[in-house]
């Protein structure tokens, strides 16, 4: 049952999002970011995050969509013509695709091969199992060696089997395979530290910085309470300061004063003196006031 | 089936790069730019939260209160400048909007 409601959350959240990059009216498209907001709320539900899924349907939906509604309507955005914005970026979007997954396929292949008959030499020299991070250096060498060798080989039987258009395509991402492999080595880097740091749930009661209490001793909106305004009240104060300089900013960006429009000015009402208010005259019998 | 923590994580991932394509492929539509940035923050949110309820620290949820008002705040900036923007040149259409040639 659990897992009916998250596979149905995150179904409808993930379609809704793709709905939202791919409609064609931009009305349409707040609506979808609506809907993926009211099922990750369900998602925070099922998280047990209440007052998280609360305010997510009452600030996201409730404002933010609201506000992305109005000034869609204000705003006089042309529908775009039959054609949809994505056709012309197809073909490289599949071959973008097309190439990461062999990519990929061929990096595990070679990685898992090589690391596996890396880890069981290593384990015959030494005599022993070895720890996971002892070959570090090696098993990040070997990456490295993977993604060369995974993109050659991908690269050589793209050549093969495509036709003569991708050429400027190709010449493209060549040029941004280096930047993409030191990318992707430092993050393997990062992907090994973590495997690495990694606590169980189980070992880590000294590390938690705020312990949830369980659900049936205290609801999610007064533990939150208890620790935003004791642990977290200059965070707490910094995100309005934060939000009184987001409003401040938005009035002084779009206020618009009309030349033409009367107004008040209570300034200069409040500052009338008796002086300039009253005046005394004489006043001849049957002769009106007359002047100013 | 059990629902673990890995299911959550990949579900953001999934949503933070629907978010980062939109963002950077979209072509017609400011608008369409700053709701696929939301994405990408809801993303962020659902990772947050997932932890939060997996390691039993309430932590992330406090961080993702900040995440919301934040970005609801970027958001009213965000539109406010578009607004201005549109006041000015009489469009959104990103195509046109290259007076920095960037």
């Amino acid at each position: 049952m659990h897992a009916l409601a998250f596979y149905l959350f995150s179904a409808v959240s993930l379609g809704s999002a793709v709905t939202v990059i791919t409609a064609r009216n931009p009305v349409h498209s707040v609506f979808f970011l609506i809907l993926a907001f009211f099922s990750s709320a369900g998602l925070f539900v099922l998280l047990h995050a209440e007052f998280l899924a609360m305010m997510l349907v009452v600030v996201y939906v409730g404002a933010v969509a609201v506000l992305f509604l109005f000034v869609v309507m204000m705003l006089d955005i042309k529908r775009p013509e039959i054609k949809p914005w994505f056709v012309p970026k197809m073909r490289i979007l599949t071959f973008s695709l097309l190439w990461f997954l062999a990519y990929l396929t061929s990096f595990v292949l070679f990685a898992g091969v090589t690391m596996a008959l890396a880890l069981l030499l290593v384990q015959q020299l030494i005599g022993r199992a070895v720890d996971f991070l002892t070959p570090g250096l090696v098993l990040v060498a070997i990456i490295l060696l993977s993604f060369v060798l995974a993109g050659g080989l991908t690269e050589f039987f793209f050549k093969k089997i495509c036709r003569k258009g991708w050429g400027k395509i190709f010449r493209a991402f060549r040029q941004a395979v280096p930047m993409g492999t030191i990318i992707l080595a430092v993050l393997a880097v990062e992907a090994l530290a973590v495997t690495h740091i990694w606590l169980r749930p189980s070992d880590s009661e000294e590390v938690l910085m705020a312990p949830a209490p369980p659900d049936m001793v205290l609801p999610n909106t007064h533990a939150l309470g208890q620790l935003i305004y004791t642990d977290y009240i200059y965070v707490f104060q910094a995100v309005g300061l934060v939000l009184l300089v987001a409003m401040i900013g938005a009035i002084v960006l779009t206020l618009r004063r009309r030349p033409d429009v009367k107004r008040q000015n209570i300034g200069a009402q409040t500052r009338r003196s008796r002086e300039e208010a009253v005046r005394l005259a004489k006043v001849e019998f049957g002769q009106g006031v007359g002047g100013s | 089936m059990d629902i673990g923590l890995n299911h959550y994580l990949i579900l953001s991932a999934l949503l933070f790069f629907l978010g980062l394509v939109g963002v950077i492929l979209a072509r017609k539509n400011i608008i369409t730019v700053l709701m696929s940035f939301e994405l990408m923050l809801l993303a962020v949110n659902i990772n947050f939260v997932a932890f939060s309820f997996y390691l039993g620290d309430l932590v992330g949820q406090i961080f993702v209160l900040f995440i919301l008002t934040v970005s609801a705040a970027e958001v009213a900036i965000g539109l406010a400048i578009v607004m201005l923007y549109f006041r000015n040149r009489a469009t959104v259409d990103l195509q046109d909007i290259s007076v920095m040639k960037g």
